[in-house]
């Protein structure tokens, strides 16, 4: 098979000679490109310890993912999983996991929610397979 | 844009960002429970484009024009989410 693909050189470097660090891209490495993207919410009940939403892929296959998330009344999104300072299980906890049908928003309390609480989950999903 | 609402209550809880779907988000969907730990009923609300090829050629499916204006705004505005709003009557209503 021929030499194929495609690049892109920085300012300065000729794009036929240029090595790798010289290029601003090229098709000879995996870059991660997003299947879906989108929001969620979840609200645990008071005195609940855990509520999630579920997203079917469709993949069939583990996918790639990230996510973001914040309680509702609060401003700061954060990377999930995100937990409290250690033994503080007074705050709510923001988790997340994938399989090859779902990937998995999860708010939880150590100890209940204290009150009905809503968080916000900002969810990517990757084309790109982890198993 | 695909939003996921209760269908008993209307709520929107998850969408799917974009404008114009094709077969494998057309396949996804979202799940959540209600309060007594069952199942909710999931109705899917479509803003945008259903994309499909016929084997042939590639063409788009139109979905709840009088919204897009509305979406361009949940896409541009960063304090307006469609989560804060719900269905009724096949239409987008603020909650």
């Amino acid at each position: 098979m021929g030499d194929y693909g495609e690049k892109l050189s920085r300012s300065g470097f000729d794009v036929k000679t240029a090595t790798d660090k010289q290029l601003v891209l090229t098709s000879k490495f995996k870059t991660f490109t997003i299947v879906a993207s989108g929001n969620g919410n979840v609200t645990l009940l008071s005195g609940n310890y855990r509520e999630r939403l579920e997203v079917a892929h469709g993949l069939g296959y583990v996918p790639a993912f990230a996510i973001y998330g914040k309680i509702s009344t609060e401003t700061e999104y954060k990377k999930v999983p995100y937990t409290p300072a250690k033994f503080d299980i007074v705050n709510p906890f923001l988790y997340c996991w994938a399989d090859s049908t779902k990937v998995y928003m999860e708010l939880q309390y150590g100890i209940g929610a204290p009150a009905d609480t809503t968080a916000n989950f900002k969810y990517y999903i990757f084309n790109n397979q982890i198993e | 844009m695909i939003l996921f609402y209760n269908k008993k209550d209307g709520e929107i809880f998850a969408t799917i960002d974009g404008r114009v779907h094709g077969k494998d988000q057309l396949k996804m969907y979202a799940d959540k429970k209600d309060k007594d730990g069952k199942k909710i009923e999931v109705g899917k609300f479509i803003i945008g484009w259903i994309e499909k090829f016929d084997g042939k050629k590639t063409f788009r499916n139109e979905y709840n024009k009088d919204e897009f204006g509305l979406m361009k705004d949940f896409e541009d505005k960063k304090e307006l989410s469609p989560l804060d709003f719900k269905i009724e009557n096949f239409k987008l209503i603020n909650k």
